[in-house]
């Protein structure tokens, strides 16, 4: 899994490794060891190979920071398609090329490959015509290891072996995933490449600069557009798509903004008695759990008894997001929306943040006035009536052109009409579909108070909007 | 009273439910329609259908059933969701007197938008639960007899009673139908020739155009 990574250079030194997960341990271990000295092998095709050899400090040293050593060591810019390997043992005690795929790879290689140096060698790809070739060179181990390595070629071979079935699968679920997109016009407006494999760690990477900075991410976007993303990738690369993160983050600012941001939400958390009254808390405690214990029940994540931790998560994180947003309060569909960010961060403050990177799109859609949803209606509307005129002249006659139907596609972003694991996957490229929008500064956990007065449409009876959850209270009062 | 096929009907009756989120509506509306109960079912998300086609004496009526969201906050499709209703099911938890406690509410809102015409009956759903009752019937009846409501305990998990609720409503309003379009004939007969006719309809007979085939 990709964790972010620490700014290094050739010299760098110094910063506490960074903790997560079997990175930790094996980091753990590294701790003394403040300096690998590395030496490189280059092999392009016909060309003779080159050496080259400098220091790294292990502990802030992640793959992506490799790799842009390496772009600099060997001048390979321009030549992003190259793979990298190390010199290690295989189960038998035979020196063979494993290839360094993850950053979890590297600190195995760190770990074991080290002493007296790690040695690498960098295969140069020649660049592939078919972009989908291109993608399956990245994560296919048979370009990286030598072909005289078994291990490899068995895995290679599987690979090969997954990858009919798998584009079968891929482009059926293309077939219907650009149907929708015709129709709900989520389309870049460019030709549509053909479907690629979800984005994977080593490629995640070649999207971030040698300081960890996203340094394209329009591409990155387009790259998960057409094929989503890895699960074990998605905790990270969700930060970018839900609009988490503000522009320009390193590795170390994107973690230390990530617990600076968990923080605030610990306080806010505590916060609620001070934020709402007591009617007006029990009132959206109560709604929210009446919710959340009928949200995803089916999923392993949210089944089990009712007091389970991952059913608290998503009613603590709801509940401080209607006290600290009094203009939206809590309103039902909302759960759906949080379900699978809570389960894919596996982390209730980290997903509070991306609750509220995502809110910030959907709110309106939430508004008591419903403006923001006839809008919706009213575009769907004229683009079912360009797409397919004679459906539409059919839901005419029977009285359904409101499409009222599809009111919970709109709303909940079609998250209900797919299985819990394919909705993750189809949410992903809807909104990899959509421009980036990071905050300026960073998101906002607090929404502004309440009192703002508004004019309603549509003859709503023209009354200022009060506090949507003092409004809701007071309906039931 | 059985099913008729789907196409083969001589009347269409918009029929909502209301009440509080969590008191059932879903449920009763699957029991009804495809005799389904799901212990585990959803939230509702702005507004769902579901049709049955029951037999009423030799008519074939079709019962298009609107569910709803319990919360109030979908505005944009409130006045939609009500007209042309010529039945409602009110609904409340008779395990939870929070839900039976703003019934006038929803009733009220239900006047606000619908015709006054509307038949309504007043449903106290899971009397499966009788052990955690908190409403008692008689109360529950005797406000639905000042309201002019039609009245039924329910259960969706073990059927009682469903059918019964929903047919009743139907019969309602198909008895309230048939007397309307003969006074509708009668209007017509009469208003014959008037260049304002039809223009300014009472309610019966607007009720009567809006189900008539």
């Amino acid at each position: 899994m990709a964790t972010a990574s620490g700014a290094s250079d050739l010299s760098g030194s110094g910063a506490p490794p960074p903790g997560v997960g079997a990175q930790a341990a094996a980091a753990a271990e590294e701790e003394e060891r403040e300096v690998v000295r590395v030496r490189v092998k280059k092999c392009e095709s016909f060309l003779p190979p080159e050496f080259r050899s400098f220091a790294v400090d292990p502990q802030i040293t992640s793959l992506d920071v490799l790799q842009h050593i390496l772009i600099r060591a060997f001048d390979l810019s321009g030549k992003k398609n190259f793979g990298i390997s190390y010199l290690g043992r295989d189960r038998l005690g035979q020196e063979v090329y494993l290839s360094l795929l993850s950053d979890w790879d590297l600190s195995t290689a760190f770990a074991t490959a080290s002493k007296p140096y790690l040695q690498l060698r960098v295969d140069i790809r020649p660049s592939e015509d078919s972009p989908l070739l291109e993608d399956w060179d990245i994560i296919s181990p048979k370009d990286v290891i030598g072909s005289d390595v078994l291990l490899a070629e068995k895995r290679s071979s599987l690979t090969t072996a997954a990858l009919p079935f798998t584009q079968s699968i891929l482009t059926q679920v293309g077939r219907t995933l650009s149907k929708v997109q015709q129709v709900l016009s989520w389309s870049y407006g460019e030709d549509v490449k053909p479907f690629k494999p979800p984005l994977s760690d080593a490629e995640f990477h070649t999207y971030l600069n040698h300081e960890g900075q996203l340094s394209r991410p329009e591409e990155l976007r387009l790259r998960i557009y057409h094929g989503g993303v890895e699960p074990s990738l998605r905790k990270v690369v969700w930060r970018y798509l839900l609009n988490v993160y503000p522009d320009g983050l390193t590795g170390r600012e994107r973690m230390d903004y990530m617990k600076r941001k968990s923080r605030e939400y610990e306080q806010l958390k505590s916060e609620w008695a001070q934020r709402a009254s007591p009617e007006d808390l029990e009132f959206i405690r109560s709604t929210v759990l009446k919710d959340v214990l009928r949200t995803d029940r089916a999923h392993p994540y949210y089944a089990g008894p009712e007091d389970g931790p991952h059913l608290r998560a998503l009613h603590d994180l709801l509940t401080t997001y209607a006290v600290t947003h009094p203009q939206v309060s809590y309103c039902q569909g909302m759960s759906d929306l949080a379900s699978p960010i809570l389960a894919v961060m596996d982390h209730e403050g980290h997903a509070f943040v991306c609750f509220c990177g995502i809110m910030k799109r959907l709110a309106a859609n939430f508004h008591p006035d419903g403006r923001a949803m006839a809008t919706k209606f009213a575009h769907l509307k004229l683009l079912l009536r360009h797409a397919d005129p004679d459906f539409y002249q059919y839901l005419q006659e029977a009285g359904a052109d409101d499409l009222f139907f599809c009111y919970r596609w709109l709303l909940l972003e079609l998250k209900r009409e797919f299985a819990f694991d394919d909705a993750l996957r189809m949410l992903e490229v809807t909104w990899s579909s959509l421009p980036p929008d990071p905050p300026e500064h960073e998101v906002e956990l607090v929404g502004p108070p309440s009192q703002v007065a508004d004019t309603s449409f549509g003859g709503h009876r023209g009354r200022p909007v009060r506090q949507a959850h003092a409004e809701a209270c007071q309906w039931r009062r | 009273m059985g099913n008729g096929t789907e196409e083969d009907y001589n009347f269409v009756f918009k029929v909502v439910l209301i009440g509080e989120s969590g008191v059932g509506k879903t449920n009763l509306l699957s029991r009804f329609t495809r005799n389904e109960f799901s212990h585990d079912s959803r939230t509702t998300i702005g507004v769902e259908f579901s049709t049955r086609t029951v037999m009423l004496g030799t008519a074939a009526v079709k019962a298009q059933i609107w569910d709803t969201a319990g919360l109030e906050r979908y505005r944009a499709i409130t006045s939609a969701y009500y007209r042309g209703a010529v039945g409602a099911l009110l609904v409340f938890d008779l395990t939870k007197h929070q839900t039976y406690a703003v019934v006038e509410r929803w009733l009220k809102e239900l006047y606000d938008h619908a015709e006054a015409t509307i038949v309504v009956m007043l449903v106290g759903n899971k009397s499966d639960l009788s052990q955690a009752r908190e409403v008692p019937t008689e109360e529950a009846r005797m406000f639905a007899e000042n309201n002019g409501l039609l009245f039924l305990e329910t259960s969706a998990l073990d059927s009682t009673n469903v059918e019964l609720a929903f047919e009743t409503v139907l019969k309602e309003i198909f008895a309230k139908v048939s007397k309307q379009r003969q006074n509708s004939i009668r209007t017509n007969a009469i208003t014959l020739g008037s260049a304002q006719a039809g223009q300014e309809p009472g309610p019966g007979e607007k009720r009567a155009c809006c189900i008539s085939l």
